[in-house]
């Protein structure tokens, strides 16, 4: 009965298939955002999100919302001998599979809305070429975070692994070498989630960020309404690329309500009071402002601050900074010089735990300042306000005096050391706001480096200082304390008994219990 | 108890059990007797319902085979061939399982389990393993597990097969113990110990159930009675003389000592032609005059068409 | 139902009695203890992170050879040996249903499974003492890892009693068991690249994370995260490959 048998195992066939359909089912639907529980039994619940990220990535399915999160790694093989480059690598290791097991949970959580690459930099070289040029991607260990809302183009914010994710103290800023060898790198915090949640976070918000861009202390400036050939055309450029709206200012009027961050390039007046109270009162409401002087040999036209310096504590010196080149074959000897160059000014030293100049650090990247004065710091007669160095010129920076036809005089001093130091050229002054928790900052640079010239050298620290602004205003908080690192630490003896344990003691109690159990079965 | 309806089981090509019909009542003791490959384990399986059948009905203790296996397998007790248990337990241990898969209450197990272990004469080797107890032993552990339980219906299949004639008059000898409380169906290929133990018998041949009766009726039912004479006589004349007798047909007559000769006649069945065999030799002197009557294993013979070199002659 | 928990009781004390399991166990903990002891001293030279350290002790090359051998170990004697010997059909001529005999071999090879496993913990445990490494570990990881790999086990245990059912050669139903183990480990890994361009779509791509087993228990059950949807995966598998098991008996029996 051939037809019977046919019958007979279609019959199976079709219990077969409908129990995988079960099962299929069964997890299709415990794979439903209603039913999937995620529980975090990890030291420290290092992976469970806070319930804010976790709100926003829930939320973005119902708004048609589309998240991209590309990675790109830079692969590490092998370790290096040194100590120092070995810490370095160790340290981005470990923020790789941090910033990896942190993205998976995006990923859980978002559902079919989020989406995570990790480009192989090796594996697939065309595809991960393509990204870097879609998003802008300079260097290895960054993270993008892309958003695309209905309707609109993608927009997308890049983050460092080392810069922006992890807390990585670096050896101390200000290090004299009197002061010893300099510390390892260690990595203190991880804050992936605050970092990637406030990036998300601020692509979503439906508003577009504005910097007003001060006209009315710019004289003799060619600032021309932004236009392309400006002397900072190019860097207002940039600064629409990375999704800023540019409006200009008179200070005359107050600050509106919509302003991201104010810019106040090259001033050759001073502020009166009003203005100042005026910038004043628009950081106390959690503004931010841009200040960048620099020398020009008009004597007048070198401000120093005023009454903004006076409440916010600090000062511009009237002359220019100037520092020697070293000799690159004799570098503790600075060697005396007639060269020009000397004008622009390499910094040697950025502030390694501020937002801003953080990633130059890590980085590695050369700044150049040019025509630069120096900064001064002064008690401020404002209340609330903390003041911050950010950049530094080396130890062998000098005041210039003026020469015969009133320019600096690029000789430097003669050997007498109290005439040598390391000078401020930049600062951060922090002022608390009047509403709780908020605060307002000010960066101010004196020497021109964002201009047309500069850009190209120094544009990493122009786009850091805005994006630092932008994001501020976004910033998840997260509890802290997620991350502590625990080695261990066991004793030659220690070592020794976990071997006699593990290798000797509980097979041969295996063993024994075998043995025994083999012996009393063969008894009757 | 066991009632089949034309109950036919099929392997592909091959029948196996073709249209058996038979019936068991409460108590008795039917052999179930045929030569190797007759049917006998098919329909015992079936009956176990281990295999489901191509067609017919069977029905155990009320219950269907095809509708209500579950209840079917729990009045039944079965031994099948070759014994097979699990050789790494011990003998109480392996009864108190299957008393427990039976579902015999905890409470009851070990009671349980003492008395089929005592009937069948195994509590000596109860704390002994499976695997090293010797194949009466094992055969009598198989039959414990039967009755562990206590069902009412007892299926034994083959179960002397590879026993010694010690051994094999030991399990005849529980069967008819048990045979008082219990409705025993047993398979033998073995005809002297189907005729020993039962009370009924069914010979199967080739898928078709060839004889059903007690072995009276069997027996009483065959042809192969004969007449044997040995008389003082020739060969021609004792041919004659007892060729006159209606119904007998003379088998052969051949001379034997000087002067005797020897016939043998086969007899109708439920005839006795000695007194008329005497008459008809007149006073000839007769050193023998019997009649011998059919056996079972005649009969076996004939109903398997004679063929059949598997049917043994008991010891 | 008590068929299932009789049958359990009795498979479960035949592995216990067998000289193989502890001839199993005490290869699989010499392994595992010199892998283990390698790890650590690793962990202690390299003041690498201790809480990763219950992680990685799960993702030792002795775990990988337990999951994809012992499954099979425990369950080609299940059905195979059984209907070689003959013993199925006292087996299936008791009053026991099909499925309860299926759940109760599963039972106990599960049951076994995780017996064999238990040491692992508090030797870990130990190991956090004074005595020995003097270092507290979160033994959240752990559990998860323990309770992960052992979901992962039921349904490579499943599939070995539906091979063993499938067969009267023990032998072949541990080659079709362990093959499979091996697959089911090896190949989502392995293919990952190459079936990239359709894990664009959403759909492709969750059924290949739950597919891609060893993937998803070294990142999430072994460091402490437990995945609901994944469970239910492992359960819907352990019921189907039961669930074949018991079709694979009825049909059996038929021939």
């Amino acid at each position: 009965m051939k037809l019977r048998r046919l019958l007979h195992a279609l019959n199976l066939l079709v219990a077969a298939l409908l129990m995988l359909a079960v099962w299929v089912m069964v997890t299709w639907i415990g794979s439903r955002p209603a039913f999937k529980r995620l529980w975090d039994f990890s030291p420290q619940a290092r992976f469970s999100v806070e319930p804010v990220t976790a709100e926003l990535l829930r939320g973005l399915g119902e708004k048609g919302i589309r998240v991209e999160v590309h990675t790109f790694y830079q692969p590490i093989l092998g370790m290096p001998a040194e100590e120092e480059p070995r810490q370095r690598a160790m340290i981005l290791r470990r923020l790789q599979d941090l910033t990896t097991d942190l993205l998976r949970q995006y990923e859980f959580l978002g559902g079919d809305s989020l989406r995570v690459v990790h480009h192989d930099l090796y594996g697939d070289i065309a595809g991960t070429r393509a990204a870097t040029q879609q998003f802008g991607v300079t260097t290895g260990d960054t993270v993008v975070v892309a958003v695309e809302i209905a309707g609109r183009p993608m927009r997308h914010k890049r983050l460092s692994l080392e810069g922006d994710l992890g807390v990585v103290e670096l050896p101390g800023f200000g290090s004299d070498t009197a002061m010893g060898r300099p510390n390892l790198p260690v990595l203190k915090d991880y804050k992936g989630e605050e970092a990637l949640s406030s990036a998300l976070k601020s692509l979503l918000v439906q508003g577009v960020p504005v910097v007003y861009v001060v006209r009315d202390l710019s004289l003799g400036m060619d600032l021309d309404h932004m236009a392309m050939g400006s002397s900072y055309g190019q860097f207002f450029q940039a600064l629409r690329n990375e999704g800023f709206d540019l409006r200009t200012l008179d200070l005359r009027t107050a600050v509106p309500k919509d302003a991201t961050a104010v810019a106040i390039l090259e001033p050759r007046r001073e502020f009166t009071e009003q203005q100042a109270r005026s910038l004043f009162d628009y950081l106390r409401r959690g503004g931010r402002v841009f200040l960048n002087y620099s020398f020009v040999p008009t004597q007048d036209w070198n401000p120093d601050g005023g009454e903004l310096g006076k409440l916010l504590g600090f000062s511009v010196g009237a002359q220019a900074v100037f520092h020697l080149i070293p000799d690159p074959r004799n570098p503790d000897n600075p060697g005396l010089d007639n060269d020009p160059s000397v004008e622009k000014l390499d910094i040697q030293e950025a502030n390694p735990n501020h937002p801003v100049t953080k990633p130059i650090v890590i980085g590695r990247r050369a700044l150049q300042f040019a025509a630069a004065r120096e900064l001064r710091a002064q008690a401020a007669a404002g209340a609330g306000v903390r003041t911050e160095d950010l950049l530094r010129t080396g130890p062998y920076s000098w005041l210039a005096t003026l020469d015969e036809t009133g320019h600096p005089s690029l000789v430097a001093p003669r050997r007498r050391a109290d005439q040598f130091g390391s000078r401020t050229v930049a600062l951060v002054c922090d002022v608390d706001g009047e509403e709780q928790g908020t605060s307002g900052h000010l960066v101010v640079a004196s020497g021109l480096f964002c201009n047309n010239a500069g850009l190209r050298i120094n544009g990493d620290l122009a786009l850091n200082i805005f994006n630092w602004f932008a994001e501020r205003r976004e910033l998840v908080t997260v509890r802290g304390d997620r991350y502590k690192a625990r080695s261990l630490q066991a004793s030659k003896q220690q070592l020794d008994r976990a071997w006699w344990l593990l290798v000797v003691a509980v097979p041969g109690l295996m063993l024994a219990a075998g043995l025994f159990i083999a012996w009393r079965r063969s008894r009757t | 108890m066991i009632r089949t309806s034309n109950l036919t089981k099929r392997f592909g090509a091959t029948t196996a059990v073709d249209g058996i019909s038979f019936e068991i009542g409460r108590g008795e003791v039917v052999g179930f007797l045929g030569p190797n490959g007759a049917g006998k384990t098919t329909t015992i399986r079936v009956l176990t319902c281990y295999h489901p059948a191509t067609s017919g009905i069977a029905e155990v203790a009320g219950h269907r085979v095809d509708t209500d296996p579950v209840a079917v397998r729990r009045a039944i007790g079965y031994l099948p061939e070759n014994v097979p248990i699990y050789t790494d337990l011990r003998v109480e241990e392996y009864l108190s399982y299957r008393a427990a898969l039976k579902g015999v209450p905890r409470r009851e197990r070990k009671a349980a389990v003492g008395r089929a272990m005592e009937r069948c004469g195994v509590g000596e080797v109860a704390r002994k393993l499976v695997g090293h107890v010797s194949r009466g032993y094992r055969q009598r552990v198989g039959l414990a597990d039967a009755l562990v339980a206590n069902p009412p219906i007892l299926i034994l299949d083959e179960p002397t097969s590879g026993l010694d004639p010690n051994q094999r008059r030991r399990i005849k000898q529980l069967v008819r113990e048990l045979a008082q409380e219990h409705t025993i169906l047993f398979s033998s290929h073995i005809l002297a110990e189907v005729q020993d133990v039962s009370s009924r018998i069914l010979i199967i041949h080739r898928g078709r159930l060839r004889a059903d009766g007690t072995p009276s009726q069997l027996v009483g039912e065959s042809s192969g009675r004969r007449l044997h004479v040995e008389a003082r006589a020739s060969v021609e004349g004792l041919r004659e003389a007892i060729g006159r007798l209606p119904g007998l047909a003379i088998e052969s007559v051949e001379p034997t000592t000087e002067g005797y000769a020897r016939l043998t006649a086969s007899v109708p069945p439920g005839e006795d032609p000695r007194d008329a065999a005497a008459a008809a030799l007149g006073g000839a002197v007769l050193r023998e005059l019997r009649l011998e009557l059919p056996s079972l294993e005649h009969f076996f013979q004939q109903v398997t068409e004679g063929h059949d070199r598997a049917a043994e002659v008991a010891p | 139902m008590n068929a299932t928990l009789v049958t359990i009781r009795k498979e479960l004390l035949s592995y216990c009695f067998s000289p193989v399991s502890y001839l199993v166990a005490v290869l699989f903990y010499l392994l595992h203890g010199t892998l283990l002891h390698s790890l650590i001293v690793m962990f202690a030279l390299g003041g690498a992170d201790a809480d990763i350290l219950p992680t990685q002790s799960y993702g030792l090359m002795s775990t990988f050879v337990m999951v994809v051998l012992v499954p099979a170990l425990l369950t080609m004697r299940c059905f195979a040996e059984e209907r070689r010997s003959g013993s199925l059909e006292v087996l299936v001529t008791a009053p026991v249903r099909d499925h309860e005999l299926v759940l109760g071999k599963w039972g106990a090879a599960a049951a076994f499974y995780a017996l064999l496993w238990l040491p692992t913990v508090p030797i870990l445990w130990l190991l956090t003492t004074d005595w020995f490494l003097a270092t507290p570990l979160t033994f959240g990881p752990v559990l998860t890892a323990y309770l992960g790999m052992f979901l992962i086990s039921a349904m490579l245990l499943a599939f070995g009693v539906f091979a063993s059912s499938l067969t009267d050669n023990v032998l072949l139903a541990a080659i079709l068991a362990v093959l499979f183990n091996l697959g089911l480990l090896v190949i989502p890994g392995v293919v990952h690249r190459h079936v990239a361009p359709w894990l664009d779509n959403a759909y492709v791509r969750q059924v290949y994370e739950k597919i891609w087993v060893f993937d998803h228990f070294s990142n999430w059950f072994a460091r402490g995260l437990l995945d609901t949807s994944q469970v239910a995966f492992y359960l819907g598998g352990i019921a189907f490959f039961l669930f074949l098991t018991v079709l694979s008996l009825g049909t059996r029996r038929m021939a």
